[in-house]
């Protein structure tokens, strides 16, 4: 891992100290040489646009789950209930009555 | 000391094949019920307690025991969620079939074909007394997930082909006020007339 100091700066090779301002100034040359713009347009834009500029896809792909489609239905608009237990159990009592008798 | 390789591949295994089991089950179940499913979430939260002791335990014996009770805990999450769901839904759908034919007929709705409705009854029932006898076994319970939801179609059906509660006041209410509507002045004229 890159470990970077303020104050003392890493040697880096036998001339060059590693600073934040040195890696600043590396990353802008490194962005203005892979596109179109100048060290003030960088230093001035969003991360979003110098990744577009850049043609990175910074954001993961969305995971499709099949449940979403209810969601997307409107279903999230339910307003979810707390039941409590012994109804539930009550619900199940009453379902094996209907499977017994049946 | 890392986990080795078989406890690494039995905890592969439970995360990719039987872990989105559960947790879409859980889900499903909170969307087709509208309830909070609490029992299924600490089912769930179980599984991470018994994944976590299966990797701090240097003991391979002790992690494969922790793995499979984590397994056990997908398992009992996933099917008793469906089952709630599943009967659930089976008793509201029985709540929407009480009405006598002549009743659809007055409110001029379409009359239920009572076989396919019977039907869809029956299959229902047999699905949940399917999916019952099936979730403890162990090689079975992922079929008894397929009862389940195939016994939540089933009631969903029938709910869709009858009017809910609230419609079929709806109708009486509209045509109660029609007839109301149309008999007041009828009545009123011939109160005029043979006065």
């Amino acid at each position: 891992m890159l470990n970077i100091k303020h104050s003392k700066g890493i040697k880096m090779g036998k001339e060059r100290e590693l600073t934040i301002e040195s890696l600043n100034v590396e990353l802008i040359d490194a962005i203005a040489a892979k596109t179109s713009l100048s060290a003030e347009e960088i230093k001035k834009l969003d991360m979003e646009e110098i990744e577009k500029k850049l043609d990175i896809k910074a954001r993961a792909q969305k995971i499709h789950f099949a449940w979403e489609e209810g969601e997307k239905m409107g279903l999230q608009l339910l307003p979810y209930k707390f039941v409590p237990k012994g109804v539930i159990d009550k619900r199940e009592r009453q379902m094996d009555m209907v499977l017994k008798n049946r | 000391m890392g986990i080795s390789p078989i406890v690494d591949s039995k905890l592969k295994w439970i995360l990719d094949d039987a872990y989105p089991l559960a947790r879409h089950s859980v889900i499903y179940s909170e969307v087709v019920m509208g309830e909070l499913n609490y029992s299924g979430i600490a089912e769930l939260r179980d599984v991470l307690d018994h994944i976590q002791r299966a990797l701090d335990t240097d003991n391979e014996e002790d992690a494969l025991k922790d793995l499979e009770a984590a397994y056990e805990h997908i398992r009992r999450g996933a099917v008793e969620s469906l089952q709630r769901a599943a009967t659930k839904t089976f008793f509201d759908a029985l709540q929407v079939i009480r009405y006598p034919n002549l009743m659809y007929k007055i409110l001029l709705h379409e009359v239920p074909d009572k076989g396919q409705i019977r039907d869809l009854r029956m299959k229902a029932m047999e699905k949940i007394a399917n999916g019952r006898s099936h979730k403890s076994d162990k090689g079975k319970w992922k079929n008894s997930i397929e009862d389940f939801k195939d016994a939540i179609d089933a009631s969903n059906e029938i709910v869709d082909k009858l009017p809910n509660k609230a419609e079929f006041r709806f109708r009486l209410l509209t045509i109660v006020g029609v007839i109301i509507t149309i008999a007041s002045p009828l009545l009123s004229f011939l109160y005029i007339l043979f006065r």
